[in-house]
């Protein structure tokens, strides 16, 4: 009840937010981040109601994959007179149903660019991986934001992720005021996240591409949430590498993880991961092998210049605070 | 009295004699007995009777008194004897029980501590930590931007010094020319089949410098993502030769060299020695008027005898992923032997820097005055091939 009557009271003063994906891992603590912060209004767009939501915080269920929903959404956002719009309702790992991918990640982003559009929004913050960039053996070894996305078409997880850059391009070239904030996170790791990076560390034994040994980095959890609420604070527009500090070869961070690390010949890894895929005993398809053989770092310079962001955890701190919890999971400690 | 005498001494006698019988170990239970027990006189006295009828004379040889003298002595001589031994198998026997006991106990406590000390050894915890140092053998957790990794370095470089001061035997002209501190890119000419010549100056300029620095090397895509070169060369600190890569490095001041003939350079043939080819298109001249970095030529004489390529197999480097595969009088013929590179005598020589600090970002744009730079360099590093091969008598002992 207090609540309402400050909402009330302090409209002119609120930011209002609309928030998507808010089941997702950066969505929920985002989203409890910003319901407990006083200067704004949390709108959540989702097709579930999250159990964590206060009071404060509105809730519209949405299925934002639905066709003509992009009215329904421009409704919400001239209802509420929405200030900025939080995008997050993307898929933190592949999925066999490619077509289900696609209409979540491309359609449904499409839809809320419509909504967008229709409105005068003042920030639009989308979250996009470094992997658009590709693993490829040409890549110079800090990749740049205004480096081409390479990632190789034939991974729908990863077109996908390029198609809804270039729709959000186009967005923010046809409106010029309205700040468009695209965030790049390069893998993201962290004592509670889940995506198949966290698979990937957590099963019993690590395939590893034979003779090769690209550099990694890494990403503390905390971090990507911090940088979120920077980029809701300010305004920053452009696209930005969001990485955590320092690289490692990936033989190190798997000698670090104390995990089983069996180097495989790429051809028979190849073989090896698609028929895993195949089965559904492994997260990733076979083409995901290429960022396990090449350096597709990026390059964080853009985010520390101009967001003023600079990543608390360092590449080894990231996974060691990932396999303090991931030990005591195995031991049933911690969930 | 004689006869009685006679009859004790004999007793005593008899029983001394047994006594030696008796010495052997594990009777001392039966010396026991015959020493308390009164009964064997009687026996002996039977005995005696028997011996006086077959030998009487040998008694009769002996007084009274020297006899009872002898057998007192005798006498006392094998209470002593028998107490001793006696006290001595007591203890004895007592030991070897204590010394069973123990030896029983400690095997037990031994064995099972022993058991418990080495099934330790073997526990999940141990061998994880054993196994987790060996892995992180020559690897440091941290490593510079691009990979360079000092623990590692640090273990190779015993072997390139071997090469460098041994095999090759390098000799430096000209060290002073590179910077103490700051920028610079070094330009060389490129052979040998095998990209060894750049190793051998980042080790000359880590070993004759008086600042000791690291150099990083631009190395072309075929070489750099060569299963396991791979890895080796990012540890050693090599760099995928790119314009971002070279840029990024010059901009935190580090020692770049290049090779502009590249790939020409590696697989020139043993006629086209210290012919230097084309320098690519001049990447190098633009990335030194961005960085504002001097350049420094540099010419390695030896290298190109090193591993003289008499013929380039275009479809067996295809099939190794390579874009040629190099064929000398040695390889493939002697098989991995034959790769081994020649001994020669190498030169490594710095010229004098050229500064690039009056170019500005708009003559990046001058393809004509790139070219001409580009010739410049290339001229000056065959003058410096020129000099140093007219010093050289001999390709392996300089």
């Amino acid at each position: 009840m207090s609540a309402k009557k400050n909402d009330k009271k302090n409209t002119n003063h609120l930011t209002k937010i609309v928030l998507t994906g808010v089941n997702s891992f950066i969505g929920s603590n985002l989203a409890r981040r910003l319901a407990n912060d006083p200067r704004y209004q949390l709108i959540v767009i989702d097709i579930r109601k999250p159990d964590f939501l206060e009071k404060g915080v509105k809730f519209y269920k949405v299925d934002i994959t639905e066709p003509m929903v992009d009215s329904v959404i421009a409704g919400i956002f001239r209802k509420e007179a929405v200030d900025t719009v939080v995008h997050l309702a993307f898929l933190s790992s592949p999925i066999k149903d490619t077509s289900l991918s696609h209409e979540l990640e491309v359609i449904g982003t499409l839809n809320m660019i419509h909504a967008s559009s229709a409105i005068k929004l003042k920030k639009f913050i989308i979250k996009s991986t470094t992997m658009v960039y590709g693993a490829d053996a040409t890549n110079p070894n800090f990749l740049t934001e205004n480096h081409p996305l390479r990632a190789d078409p034939g991974m729908a997880y990863l077109r996908d992720k390029i198609e809804v850059e270039h729709i959000v391009k186009r967005f923010s070239e046809k409106n010029p005021n309205t700040v468009v904030t695209v965030l790049r996170a390069c893998s993201i790791l962290g004592p509670t996240i889940k995506n198949f990076l966290t698979s990937y560390f957590s099963s019993p034994a690590i395939i590893r591409i034979l003779g090769f040994d690209p550099l990694f980095q890494f990403v503390h959890e905390e971090d990507i949430i911090d940088v979120f609420r920077v980029a809701v604070e300010g305004d920053y527009a452009g696209i930005f590498n969001i990485v955590g500090r320092g690289v490692l070869p990936f033989s190190t961070l798997l000698k670090l993880s104390g995990k089983l690390a069996i180097p495989v010949p790429y051809p028979l890894a190849y073989s090896i991961v698609s028929m895993m895929w195949s089965g559904n005993l492994l997260s990733v398809p076979p083409t995901f092998l290429n960022f396990l053989k090449y350096t597709w770092l990026a390059d964080g310079a853009k985010a520390k210049k101009i967001m003023k962001f600079e990543a608390r955890y360092t590449t080894k701190d990231t996974l060691e605070s990932f396999m303090g919890t991931q030990r005591l999971r195995e031991l049933r400690l911690v969930e | 009295m004689a006869k009685g005498n006679v009859t004790a001494l004999s007793a005593k006698a008899k029983s001394t004699q047994n006594m030696k019988e008796f010495a052997a170990p594990d009777t001392a239970i039966a010396l026991r007995t015959i020493k308390l027990s009164p009964q064997p006189k009687k026996v002996n006295i039977i005995n005696l009777k028997k011996q006086k009828k077959t030998k009487p004379e040998r008694y009769a040889v002996a007084t009274s008194r020297e006899l009872t003298a002898l057998m007192k002595v005798i006498e006392d001589k094998f209470d002593e004897l028998s107490r001793n031994y006696d006290e001595k198998f007591k203890s004895l026997l007592s030991d070897i029980k204590k010394e069973k006991k123990n030896i029983t106990q400690n095997f037990v406590s031994d064995s099972l501590g022993g058991l418990k000390g080495f099934i330790s050894q073997f526990s999940t915890q141990k061998i994880k930590e054993q196994l987790a140092n060996a892995a992180m053998w020559a690897t440091s957790t941290e490593v510079d931007e691009f990979g360079l990794d000092p623990v590692f370095t640090a273990k190779a470089r015993p072997f390139f010094d071997l090469l460098y001061n041994k095999w090759w035997r390098v000799e430096t002209i000209g060290i002073n020319n590179i910077p103490a501190t700051g920028r610079a890119l070094l330009v060389s000419n490129h052979s040998g089949g095998i990209p060894i010549d750049g190793a051998m100056i980042v080790t000359s300029i880590l070993n004759e410098h008086p600042a000791s620095r690291i150099t990083r090397a631009l190395v072309e895509d075929f070489a750099y993502y060569m299963p396991f070169i791979n890895s080796f060369l990012i540890k050693t600190g090599s760099v995928r030769a790119s314009q971002e890569n070279a840029e990024r490095l010059l901009e935190k001041d580090q020692l770049v060299i290049v090779f502009p003939e590249g790939l020409k350079g590696i697989g020139k043939l043993f006629k086209d020695r210290y012919k230097l080819q084309r320098f690519g298109r001049g990447g190098y001249i633009k990335l030194a008027m961005r960085t504002h970095a001097p350049i420094i030529p540099v010419a390695v004489v030896g290298a190109e005898e090193a591993f003289p390529i008499i013929g380039r197999a275009d479809w067996l480097g295809k099939l190794v992923g390579a874009p040629y595969l190099p064929i000398t009088p040695f390889f493939p013929w002697l098989g991995p032997m034959g790769a081994i590179p020649l001994p020669t005598k190498w030169y490594i020589k710095y010229g004098e820097p050229i500064e690039m600090k009056h170019y500005g970002p708009e003559d990046v744009d001058d393809d004509i005055l790139i070219n001409r730079l580009s010739e410049h360099v290339r001229t000056q590093i065959q003058n410096m091939l020129i000099d140093v091969l007219k010093q050289r008598k001999s390709i392996f002992f300089g």
